[in-house]
């Protein structure tokens, strides 16, 4: 499969501060693709530079195919209705007014609507719709569901799973660990502007499946990695190892054990760590 | 083409869904026409032979210093911009958008001006119809032209409120419109050659095309273009 997206030593500065740190990645064509990390790690940078929206000090971008963008941050004129919006676009874009398009996204209801007047949601299934005016092959998505409520993540979702069984590559940045693995088949995790983890959501988690965390609550203190409303909280590779030495612990000195809990670590666990590494 | 003239259409609504602008394009400078008027014309009846130029004057600068400056703030002052950009909107758009529908709004103003003065205030017409409209629409580019660099160039909308006043006032003032410019100390004469209002009155109250007053209108659309150009390729590439 071919690759929709190069980048190959991307570096990006703010006067004296380098937000952008040489990064690389690929996407393949008809890949999800999710940049990871917390706020001001350099998602929306590096999207912006791949957009074409922002220059960049040195590296090269290379996108194969017609792209669209739901920006994080963008807004329309405030008493613009959503059905003009879409069709100013849609025209400047040379295509037909896909009012399949603009429905599928449930903006049917909304035509006439004021941008100011509209809920975040509805403004992000605007902006959306907007973005794959054309039909483009690269759909990217800034924090696609940031400020939604449950039922509006939901109906955004689907229609992000719609465009990849349609096989549109989607390239996000988010931080949202559960929208990010339930939609992505890769994720980069940016930190300090550099990528510290490149893979497969399993991977990333696999990476620590080992790492466990063993929560354990007695009667005496134990020592322990954490504490944690009331359990001792063990971190551990080898779960069998540790649990063995901890009770066996607990049995020499007659500390009785309540209760053990053992958790792999999730997602957003191993993105965590990531991020606290080095710090 | 068809893209371009729907912007200009829609451009021309969203100005008439604009209450702020709906108050600096028509219904305050209108107000002031009436009220005014009746002032001018019963204080100097002499002020009946230029009531329509001086009114329109006042209408138009208003319109397009406080008015039309507004929608490029919120448009290039804000991250509309970006929308715009990445849904294949070339920057320019907006501006042009924004002076084409500024300038119908404008032109229709001044002819409701046109219309009721002399009807109401017994105001004189222009003797040379076809002058004064040509007049009036190089007035309405330069005054718009000015505008649009104050737009383009204050990037809140409280300050553009602040700064297009220090323009909108002496534009006024020192016009001739309220008093005879003869009366102003020189100081205030010579400031006043700065502002299109100055000489957009003294060429639509003359019977005939003076180069003498389109000339230093045709100089500042050009500055005003030439300015705007640079700025849009700027803001563009920032």
């Amino acid at each position: 499969m071919g690759m929709a997206i190069r980048v190959e030593n991307l570096i990006k500065s703010y006067g004296q501060n380098t937000v952008i740190k040489e990064i690389s990645f690929e996407v393949a064509k008809g890949e999800a693709f999710a940049l990871l990390g917390a706020n001001g790690a350099g998602k929306t940078t590096t999207l912006e530079c791949i957009e074409g929206l922002r220059r960049y000090e040195s590296g090269k971008i290379s996108l194969e195919g017609s792209i669209g963008v739901q920006l994080q941050s963008s807004s329309l004129q405030a008493n613009m209705k959503a059905i003009e919006a879409f069709t100013l676009f849609s025209k400047w874009n040379r295509t037909n007014v896909d009012l399949k398009l603009f429905s599928s996204l449930g903006l049917k209801g909304l035509k006439n609507k004021q941008y100011a007047e509209m809920s975040m949601g509805q403004k992000r299934r605007l902006h959306l719709a907007i973005a794959l005016i054309g039909s483009p092959d690269i759909i990217f998505l800034d924090e696609p569901t940031a400020g939604l409520d449950v039922e509006g993540r939901v109906a955004l979702h689907e229609h992000i799973r719609r465009l990849k069984a349609e096989g549109k590559t989607i390239m996000m940045a988010s931080h949202d660990m559960a929208e990010v693995e339930s939609l992505c088949d890769r994720i980069a995790i940016l930190k300090d502007g550099k990528i510290a983890f490149s893979g497969g959501p399993k991977e990333l988690t696999s990476v620590m499946g080992t790492k466990c965390q063993i929560y354990v609550k007695t009667s005496e203190f134990l020592e322990h990695d954490r504490l944690e409303q009331g359990y001792y909280i063990f971190q551990s590779s080898n779960i069998a190892d540790t649990l063995y030495k901890v009770l066996e612990n607990c049995k020499k000195t007659q500390n009785i054990v309540l209760d053990v809990k053992i958790e792999r670590a999730t997602l957003e666990q191993r993105f965590m760590d990531i991020a606290r590494e080095g710090k | 083409m068809s893209a371009f003239l729907f912007g200009v259409a829609l451009q021309w609504k969203l100005d008439l869904r604009n209450k702020g602008i709906l108050l600096t394009y028509y219904i305050v400078p209108l107000v002031f026409f009436a009220f005014m008027s009746g002032i001018f014309s019963s204080i100097n009846p002499a002020a009946k032979q230029t009531l329509i130029q001086s009114m329109t004057i006042f209408g138009v600068t208003m319109g397009a210093i406080l008015g039309a400056s507004a929608p490029l703030v919120e448009l290039y002052g804000s991250e509309i911009k970006k929308a715009y950009k990445m849904g294949g909107i070339p920057l320019w758009v907006a501006t042009v958008n924004n002076l084409i529908s500024a300038f119908i709004h404008l032109y229709i103003m001044s002819l409701i001006i046109f219309f009721l003065a002399p009807i109401f205030f017994q105001a004189s017409v222009p003797a040379e119809l076809g002058v004064y409209f040509v007049s009036l629409a190089i007035f309405i580019l330069a005054s718009l032209g000015v505008g649009t660099v104050l737009g383009l160039f204050v990037k809140s909308a409280s300050r553009l409120t602040l700064v297009a006043q220090f323009v909108f006032l002496p534009s006024i003032m020192l016009a001739g419109i309220m008093f005879p410019s003869e009366l102003l100390p020189k100081a205030f004469t010579a400031a006043s050659v700065v502002f299109p209002a100055t000489w957009g009155f003294k060429q639509m109250t003359s019977s005939n095309l003076d180069l003498q007053f389109l000339l230093p209108l045709f100089v500042m659309i050009f500055i005003s273009g030439v300015v705007i150009a640079i700025r849009l390729k700027r803001i563009g590439l920032e």
